[in-house]
């Protein structure tokens, strides 16, 4: 298995950074079009919530992405250094349907385009949300199931 | 985010390019309330150059709808790329937002109904 193993201040221009990243390893990947635009929007928003909810904006904290795939899984692990429970995330009711709100969609984004999603609780603290795809078929399967 | 703005005819275009996130939402929200306040409310968001857009993107785009409707205003969205416009029918926004196939269908829909229709 093959691994890559970044870590991020969780600063707003760090993002260009990360992108940067996930793009490189969407690259290795070889995914384009909408694949590559699903991968992306899954990793973007496991990221952000972990800079906004999780490390709730705190400069000194760090944002951990570790990339781990072979050659026919890829699971990006993604790690904040927060106070956050593993069961304030409801992955089970998550929706990328929101209605008119302006926020609520991530979670449901990454259950309607990733194979699986886990949230669990570091021992160093904080929480770590890994997202796992099979490869070969189309990026994402959707029908995933998830768990915390 | 780069944002061009161009006026025409009563009419303002922002041609958007690059990633609509969180780290950048909030300069589009800025630039667009800006033109609100001088009474520029009819409005086009041409989003052919967004290559990226995610959540929080999407959350600012509601959150300035409503308040350019708040002013009786109206705006549209053209020129989506096919994945751009899936996250739209997947959060069904597509029924909350005035989306055309392009600038130019958008134009003519001001011309011929300048309210908002939803």
């Amino acid at each position: 298995m093959n691994q890559v193993k970044l870590s991020f201040k969780a600063v707003s221009g760090d993002f260009d950074e990360f992108y940067q990243s996930v793009y490189e390893m969407a690259d290795r990947l070889k995914l384009s079009g909408t694949e590559r635009f699903r991968f992306v929007l899954c990793i973007s928003e496991a990221f952000t919530n972990a800079f906004v909810h999780g490390n709730k904006q705190d400069p000194s904290k760090v944002i951990n992405v570790n990339f781990r795939w072979d050659e026919s899984t890829v699971q990006v692990d993604i790690e904040d250094e927060g106070a956050g429970k593993a069961d304030q995330i409801d992955l089970e009711h998550a929706t990328a349907v929101a209605a008119d709100q302006t926020g609520g969609r991530g979670i449901g984004f990454l259950k309607e385009y990733a194979d699986r999603i886990k949230v669990e609780p570091r021992d160093e603290g904080g929480l770590r949300m890994s997202i796992y795809w099979k490869l070969g078929d189309n990026i994402p399967i959707s029908g995933n199931q998830a768990s915390a | 985010m780069e944002i061009r703005v161009n006026d025409n005819d009563g009419l303002t275009v922002f041609s958007l390019k690059g990633r609509l996130d969180f780290t950048n939402s909030s300069n589009l929200k800025e630039e667009i309330m800006k033109s609100v306040k001088e009474g520029k409310k009819q409005m086009i968001l041409n989003l052919s150059q967004v290559d990226f857009i995610n959540s929080s993107g999407l959350g600012t785009l509601v959150s300035i709808l409503k308040e350019v409707r708040l002013a009786r205003g109206r705006m549209v969205l053209t020129d989506l790329a096919s994945y751009v416009q899936e996250i739209f029918e997947i959060t069904q926004l597509s029924h909350i937002f005035e989306i055309f196939p392009s600038q130019s269908e958008a134009v003519e829909a001001f011309a011929t109904s300048p309210v908002n229709v939803n």
